[in-house]
């Protein structure tokens, strides 16, 4: 019986974890450097978490095309914080020694300000990340702006990419002009996130 | 033989054998009913895919993750294509999400019209790209694929009986099987009445809703018999916007081949 209430209570928290509009869960872990990052020491900054697997296709879709690097670089040059966040268990696909993966993360074009290894997935369930890339915005103030596609075509084929409608940086482009997101919660799209 | 018959069979085989094209962990080939086509008159061509084994492709919701498959066909003038079917899915949990779609061989019919002067041969092109994934890696596949029909009275090819096979796969529409949907909290209320008695088991039937972001897929929606009616609640989706307008439900009975289409639409 009170086991049951446990994970009653657990599964209660685990659906409101992640809220629009509600404080973003807290997370420390360790870069590819072997950096100690957290949250809390990215106060007043607006943050952009990305869920990375580098041998993903919808991943590589977003790098190989140069997509996901131009954002990194325009909207760094804006002071936003864009963390990439792989959560690719041990001999699960995306997953590599932090050393390798700075490395294959460069060769790829990443303009990210951190890689971090999320390696046990700690930070992808607390955020209840579903698929590489699934993009989240973090406002200034800690609370959750967006939780969704980075755009809207879900699809491997850069092709897509010019015609599609870019639902992230719309959003992105919202919170940094101190507005309102109209499509704070959608549907992202890509390969699930190797637990 | 001399070198120039050779090439002349080379050139023969390499324009009327229908090419099987391998990418993203499965083979695809634009297989026909009939090698011959009638002008006007629609010939049933099918796409056929081979997974790889323990690797999977998607049906047209996709569920949780995965990618619909997609196709841009290059026809002739005056030829035109209808819609690529697809077959009654399974239901499958994959790197932790609900999919929906298909495991070893699936075959997608599609139906062609020529046009009413049709003669000679046409060559029929199409671009398609779709998802495999396993329980650890996702492939994606992209094929150029082919097919050459020629003008004359049809008649079966070798490939006539498995997409005679597949048809029988589709889901049918059927307006004896009501479908209602009311919302409370979070929850959809689906019921289910049935027009003609026994024409399906919703109960003892697979469900799988067709409409993108209206169920929470990662719960698999089962009805049970209540009074004269079938219910059942499932969560909605966290990615639906506003109230639900329309859902579209395959219930697929074991002992029916395909499946019974229903749609519900806000009235």
């Amino acid at each position: 019986m009170l086991f049951a209430t446990i994970a009653g209570a657990f599964a209660i928290v685990a659906a409101h974890a992640v809220e629009i509009g509600k404080p973003a869960p807290a997370f420390t872990a360790k870069n590819v450097k072997g950096e100690t990052v957290s949250l809390a020491d990215l106060k007043d900054k607006v943050v952009v978490l990305e869920w990375l697997n580098l041998q993903c296709p919808f991943t590589g879709k977003h790098y190989k095309s140069g997509n996901i690097p131009k954002l990194q670089a325009e909207y760094t040059a804006k002071g936003v914080v864009w963390v990439s966040i792989c959560s690719s268990n041990v001999g699960k696909q995306g997953y590599f020694e932090p050393a390798k993966m700075a490395e294959r993360a460069t060769a790829d074009g990443s303009k990210a300000s951190q890689i971090l290894m999320d390696t046990d997935g700690v930070i992808g369930k607390a955020y209840d990340a579903k698929v590489t890339p699934h993009m989240f915005i973090i406002g200034k103030d800690g609370t959750l702006r967006y939780d969704g596609a980075i755009d809207s075509k879900p699809s491997t084929d850069p092709a897509d990419i010019p015609g599609a409608e870019p639902l992230f940086s719309t959003a992105l482009d919202a919170v940094l002009a101190g507005g309102e997101v109209e499509n704070a919660r959608n549907k992202p799209y890509g390969c699930g996130v190797k637990y | 033989m001399t070198w120039l018959s050779n090439l002349l069979i080379l050139t023969l085989m390499a324009t009327s054998a229908p090419a099987a094209v391998r990418s993203g962990k499965a083979t695809v080939e634009w297989i026909t009913a009939s090698n011959t086509a009638e002008p006007g008159r629609s010939v049933q061509t099918a796409i056929r895919m081979v997974l790889d084994p323990s690797w999977h492709t998607y049906w047209l919701n996709p569920g949780e993750g995965g990618m619909q498959t997609t196709v841009k066909w290059e026809l002739p003038p005056g030829w035109t294509a209808g819609e690529l079917e697809y077959p009654v899915p399974k239901r499958f949990v994959s790197a932790g999400l609900a999919g929906y779609g298909y495991q070893n061989t699936v075959i997608f019919p599609l139906r062609l019209v020529p046009p009413a002067d049709f003669t000679g041969d046409a060559l029929l092109k199409g671009k398609i790209s779709w998802l495999t994934c396993d329980d650890a890696t996702c492939a994606p596949g992209h094929a150029e694929i082919s097919l050459t029909l020629t003008a004359g009275t049809s008649a079966p090819s070798p490939d006539a009986a498995a997409i005679s096979k597949a048809l029988t796969l589709l889901p049918v529409e059927n307006p004896a099987v009501v479908l209602e949907v009311a919302e409370a909290q979070g929850n959809l209320q689906l019921t289910i009445d049935l027009a003609a008695p026994g024409i399906i088991n919703p109960a003892t039937s697979q469900v799988f809703p067709l409409t993108h972001h209206a169920v929470d897929e990662s719960t698999p929606i089962q009805f049970v018999k209540s009074g004269v009616v079938w219910t059942a609640s499932v969560p909605k989706s966290g990615y639906a916007t506003g109230p639900l307008t329309t859902l579209t439900l395959l219930l697929a009975d074991h002992r029916m081949p395909g499946a019974i289409s229903t749609t519900w639409k806000k009235r």
